[in-house]
């Protein structure tokens, strides 16, 4: 069943075809809050509101766009309202270049794990924006025109995280390897 | 990593040793995997599933508040009037005008609480 018969499928009030749709969709929303929330004990919380957000408007999706990036978007938002909320405001682009000593004063801590657990920490220490651009780039293979439309930023402005990210993790993991073949 | 990702880095002078391309292909390798800490918990569309349920029910049992205090209103006033109407014997055409006015009002204002409220479709 393809995106357009299962949105169909929902509005006619079919409850398996919206468990399908959770089903597929589920990953991106799941990575979205988590990169983004980053509280444990709110997780699930927030994914099930996202998907009762789908719910109420899916008679609002128009089809001009993936059905995955529409459903990313309202995950996108809620996280970032649910972290507006708490106060857990996202760095402006200045304070994005200080970034690598906050990361540096606490990878030590880190040091006994396995690299993929080492940079799994090492990216929840990065800005929200820097997460986003991760996992939406890397983890959902998005292209930037969808980022793009997720995230509301300037193409310019997706790449720019996306390589400063990569360049603070890839130093970061070039230590981290360094030290582990001491 | 793609070649569309290598050639932007190459771009981006972020490659300018064997070392960072090797680096940066661990990266890559490393940012598309799983992060076993981020998986929902596997009752998760189950829980859901309840979760819209409960959420049906009670705005039902809040349509059904809504509609059942609109009906007392509706006949409580209906009654007011038939009850003036009766002790003032319709005497004059005057006052059967302005019994008439207020339960077309009535009958107006019930059924845009129903339009906005309580219709389902």
């Amino acid at each position: 069943m393809n995106d357009q018969d299962i949105v169909r499928q929902v509005l006619n009030g079919n409850a398996k075809a919206f468990e399908l749709l959770v089903e597929k969709h589920q990953r991106l929303v799941s990575y979205m809050v988590a990169r983004i929330v980053q509280r444990k004990e709110d997780h699930e919380e927030i994914c099930q509101d996202v998907f009762m957000r789908v719910y109420d408007r899916l008679d609002e999706f128009n089809f001009q766009s993936k059905l995955s990036t529409w459903i990313g978007t309202i995950a996108y938002r809620m996280s970032l309202n649910f972290i507006k909320k708490k106060d857990i405001l996202s760095q402006s682009d200045d304070e994005l270049d200080k970034i690598t000593i906050e990361i540096s004063s606490v990878e030590e801590s880190y040091m006994r794990e396995d690299s993929n657990e080492y940079l799994n920490r090492l990216i929840m220490l990065l800005p929200v924006q820097y997460r986003t651009v991760l996992t939406l780039y890397h983890l959902q293979e998005m292209s930037y025109p969808e980022i793009v439309e997720i995230t509301g930023w300037p193409e310019g402005t997706v790449k720019n995280y996306l390589f400063r990210a990569r360049k603070i993790l890839k130093e970061k993991l070039d230590q981290f390897l360094k030290k582990e073949e001491l | 990593m793609k070649e569309e990702d290598l050639n932007e880095l190459k771009q981006h002078n972020m490659i300018q040793s064997e070392s960072d391309f090797k680096m940066y292909e661990i990266l890559f390798k490393s940012l598309s995997k799983e992060d076993s800490e981020v998986q929902l918990p596997p009752d998760f569309r189950k829980k859901l599933g309840l979760a819209l349920i409960r959420r049906k029910k009670e705005e039902r049992f809040e349509k059904f508040i809504l509609f059942a205090g609109a009906i007392v209103l509706f006949f409580v006033t209906l009654i007011t009037l038939a009850v003036f109407g009766v002790f003032d014997h319709f005497s004059s055409m005057g006052n059967l005008q302005w019994y008439l006015a207020i339960f077309f009002a009535l009958a107006i204002v019930f059924r845009k609480i129903e339009k906005r409220y309580l219709r389902t479709n």
